[in-house]
Formats: C-alpha cells, structure tokens, sequence
C-alpha cells in the first residue's frame, strides 16, 4: 500500500461536471424540468410517440422503434376503442348478443398475453412487453375496419348482402394486415425451424378478433 | 491366485500392437517387449511371484476415471430434473419443431395396428404445445362453424337478424379442454390403481388425447353441408379414426392384465370419447335439424333442453318454441 501522502488544498475546488456543454444542458434541462413543465407537452410528447407507432404500423417496415422503446398506451386506446364499438345490448328473446365490454377487454389483453407467454416458451428472444406492445399495435388495422363496419351498420338500417360482403372484405384486408404487421415486427425474435408455431397463435389471436368485428350487425 | 484387473490406459499414437482385455490367472498385457517403454500410461510393474503389483510412471493426466464418470452422469441428472417452479421447466415441453408437430398430427389421424402413437410419434418427449394449441382452434372452430349453420339454417328466413352465439365459446373451450387434459389423469390413475407396467406417463397421454382430437376440426368445418346423414357419416368416421390412435396407444398397457377387462376398459375409453364428439355436435350444430319436420325439431329440442338445464346457462337460441 502506497503511504498515504497528505496534500493541502488552499483554494476551494471548483469546475464544471459536464461532457458537452451545450448538448447536455438542454438534455439536463429536459430531465429535470419535466415536473415543471406544463402537463401539455408531457402529453404532446406521449402522443407523438404513440402517433408515430401508429404511422410504422401502416407502413411496416422492419425497425426497432416499437421494440425499443415499446409503451402500452396504444393498445389500450385501441383496445377501449374496440370495445366501445363492438358491445352489442343483450337480446332479451334470443339470449344472445354481441361481447361486452368487459369481454372485449379480457379477450385483448388475456389473448396477448397467452400468444406472448407461448412465444416465450418456445424459446422467443423477445420481453413479454415488448410483445404485447407489438401485438396491440398490430390491433390498428382491424380497429379501422371495425369504425368501418360499425358506420356502416349504424348509418344504414337495412343491411343488403352488398353491405355485409363489403364489410367481410374490409374485415379480412384488416386481419390480412395485422397479420403482415406483426410478423414483420415479430418475426425475428422467434427461433429457428420453429416460426411457424409461434406464428400460428398469432393468427389465431387476430382471427378472433376479426370474427367479432364481421359478426357485428 | 488369480489377478482381475480392467486398465484403462492412454494410449499415443506410436504404440502398436497393445492389446487389451480382462486378464485372469497369470496372464498380463499382451505387450511384447514394450514394457518399461513410455507409452503416456500408467506402467505395472509386477513382481515375478505375480503378488505385488505396483504402479510406477504415472501419466500426466492421471486422472480418477471413476470420479470423472460419477460427476458426467450427476450433470445429465441435473439437466433433466427443472424444478417444477421454473420457467425452463415448462420450456422442455414446448421444446418441438414445426416438423414435429406436423409429424404427429399426421400420425394422429392413421391409425396403424401395433404402432402405439406415443411409441412412435412422441418417442419420450411429450409437448404440451400440440394439445394445447389443437384444442384452442377446435373450440375456435366449432364456435365459428356452429354460429355459421345456425345462419345457414336461417338463410332463407327474411325476418332473421343473425345475432352472434358468444355464449357457446367458454362452453365449448370447458368440454374440450376438461377432457383432454382431464381424462388422462383419470386413466393413469386407473392405471396406477391396477399397478399395471405401462411406460406411459401422464404428459404422453394428454399428448395422445390432445393430437387425436385433430381430425375434428376438418369435421367441424364439414359440418356447415346441411345433410344430416351426412354429418353422422363425418362424426362415425372422425371418432372411429382419433378413438382408434387412442386405443392403440393403450392397449400395450392393458393387455398385461386380465385380457376381458382390459376389452371392457378399452371399451369404457371408447365411449367416452364417442361421447363427447356426439355431444359437441349435437349441442353445437343442431340448429340444422329445425329445418326438417317439426318432430325431428322437437326431439333435438327435447336433448338441447336436458343438456342446458344440466349446465347453468340459459336456454341457447336454437330453442325458439312458442309458449315455452
């Protein structure tokens, strides 16, 4: 051990702790003032996030924003806005009817999750999160074609077999869609020689999903 | 006095002619001339009253062989044992390919005499990916299929307004999935309380009873042609199919006990599944028989009413009877 050798200081220490000066003080700034910055700009910036997410969706392309920095708000306003459309009034004659609410939600969330937990037993290299994210998002197109059948149903009382084929086209470009979406995202995180099974769950998810937005009437 | 003795000795390249074998009485290596010489073994000397034996000239990598086997085979032992509250424990049962899923659902619709489904397709690593999977699209299917032939059915009925039956899916998804996953407990219980010899574990079992329920979901989808006779040709045809890969993977378990019971056991299975096929489709699809005469309606109506007061739902849709 090197002795210890006793060094006085005379005048105070002074500097600034710092790598770029100019970079790093609007940086620093951001960090600590979101407290104080109007609730506006949080939600801006929120949004603009989730909008951008929605705009790789429509075009997907493979990139990593979704999976960096994945967040659940999207899904969940798709999600709400799904279940909004979709829940029918029960049919006191027939006892049957449309989903509820609640079940849209349960179907969304718990549906993800299980295609998610499967892809991770497979052997998936990819965070649960990461996946629902993807999955939710991949949610958008059917949720289009959802607003469009749901327009159609509500504008025109009487359906005509024109309408129901147009809104089962439109319902299946969406699953077609969402399907395309999520494997691009998806598809290589799954292991070799087993894509297809992870896959297949997947479809399965958003076939359920489409059955309902087609059998809406 | 005789001397056994096993050497497992290094060997480098420059030795020839070194023979090895067990050794009784007084014979030692076979090792003409070569004694004494470095050959990266061990050498033994021995005294020429053949009693003491002495090793010299160890080699560098003189290593306990029996230790070195004990740690290899403790190491296999602990990369087959997960505990049950891991994660990895569950990975080893999804721990298949596409090929091999393909590969047994393939061999879940032939059934051949002799080839026992989890002997040959599963061989010992049962997943719980194709039961599981193969269930969620049958319930899927039957669902689909079975809101599409109550629309069918109604198709020329102008003042029908086709409202979804969501109710028939967590129905469907209990039966299925209780009964492939449930039913195999209940025979390796059998099996255990008859203290039969069986290989079969629980896991290969649900693996047989979930693959056999794939050739239903074809049958499902074939059950929207609105022919009656049909359909039961299609049930006869997919539970003779499925029940047969069911009972010749547990006939080699049975047939070591009384052999008249072991037919009745096989018998009981037989039915079971039979059972469950014909209820699927009598609950799900029965719709159809409305069409035809009013008392074909009315006995369908009769079954449908007895099998929901059973369970706890309301009366499903297809029992539209006036003043009831």
């Amino acid at each position: 051990m090197a002795d210890f050798q006793e060094v006085s200081y005379n005048s105070p220490i002074e500097g600034e702790i710092s790598e770029n000066a100019g970079n790093a003080h609007e940086e620093d700034g951001e960090e600590l003032t979101t407290l104080d910055e109007p609730v506006k700009d949080t939600v801006l910036r929120d949004l603009k996030a989730v909008a951008q997410k929605f705009s790789h969706i429509v075009y997907p392309r493979k990139n990593s924003v979704l999976l960096r920095d994945w967040d659940l708000w999207g899904p969940l306003i798709l999600c709400v806005i799904m279940a909004f459309l979709l829940q029918g009034v029960k049919d006191e004659k027939t006892g049957g009817g449309g989903p509820q609410f609640a079940q849209v939600f349960v179907v969304v969330w718990v549906g993800a999750g299980i295609v998610t937990l499967n892809s991770q037993l497979l052997g998936g290299h990819i965070s649960f999160f990461q996946s629902v994210c993807v999955l939710g998002y991949c949610m958008f197109p059917l949720v289009v074609a959802m607003v469009f059948c749901w327009t159609v149903v509500k504008l025109i009382s009487h359906q005509t077999a024109i309408l129901v084929v147009l809104r089962l086209i439109f319902t299946s470009v969406g699953y077609g869609w969402s399907i395309f979406a999520s494997l691009t995202f998806l598809g290589d995180s799954q292991p070799v020689g087993r894509k297809a099974l992870a896959v297949y769950p997947i479809c399965l998810f958003y076939f359920i999903l489409a059955w309902m937005v087609a059998t809406y009437s | 006095m005789r001397h056994r003795y096993n050497e497992i000795v290094i060997m480098s390249d420059s030795t020839p002619g070194l023979d090895f074998h067990e050794t009784t009485g007084d014979k030692m290596w076979d090792m003409e001339g070569q004694i004494g010489q470095s050959t990266g073994a061990a050498t033994l000397d021995v005294e020429k009253n053949e009693e003491t034996h002495t090793f010299s000239k160890f080699p560098d990598s003189a290593v306990d062989i029996e230790e070195e086997d004990a740690t290899d085979t403790s190491e296999l032992i602990k990369q087959k044992k997960n505990p049950v509250w891991s994660f990895a424990y569950y990975q080893e049962f999804f721990d298949v390919d596409t090929s091999t899923v393909l590969y047994r659902i393939k061999g879940s619709m032939i059934p051949l005499p002799g080839k026992s489904f989890s002997h040959t397709y599963i061989g010992g690593k049962p997943d719980i990916f194709g039961p599981f999977w193969i269930c969620a699209t049958l319930v899927l299917s039957i669902s689909v299929c079975g809101n599409l032939t109550t629309l069918f059915s109604h198709w020329a009925d102008n003042g029908y307004s086709y409202k979804p039956e969501f109710e028939l899916l967590p129905i469907a998804a209990i039966i299925i999935y209780s009964y492939t996953f449930l039913v195999p407990l209940l025979v390796k219980a059998f099996f255990w309380w008859r203290n039969s010899s069986t290989m079969l574990s629980v896991s290969q079992m649900i693996c047989t009873y979930g693959y056999s329920l794939f050739v239903f979901i074809p049958a499902s989808i074939l059950f929207i042609v609105p022919y009656d006779v049909f359909d039961w040709i299609i049930v006869a045809a997919a539970i003779c199919l499925s029940g047969t890969v069911i009972l010749i993977t547990l006939w080699p378990a049975l047939r070591d006990d009384n052999k008249n019971f072991g037919i009745i056991v096989l018998i009981i299975i037989f039915l079971l599944h039979a059972g469950m096929a014909i209820s699927l489709r009598l609950y799900f699809f029965s719709s159809m028989d409305q069409v035809p005469a009013d008392r074909a309606a009315n006995a369908t109506t009769e079954i449908v009413k007895q099998v929901s007061t059973k369970s706890v739902i309301p009366n499903p849709p297809i029992s539209r009877q006036p003043g009831e």
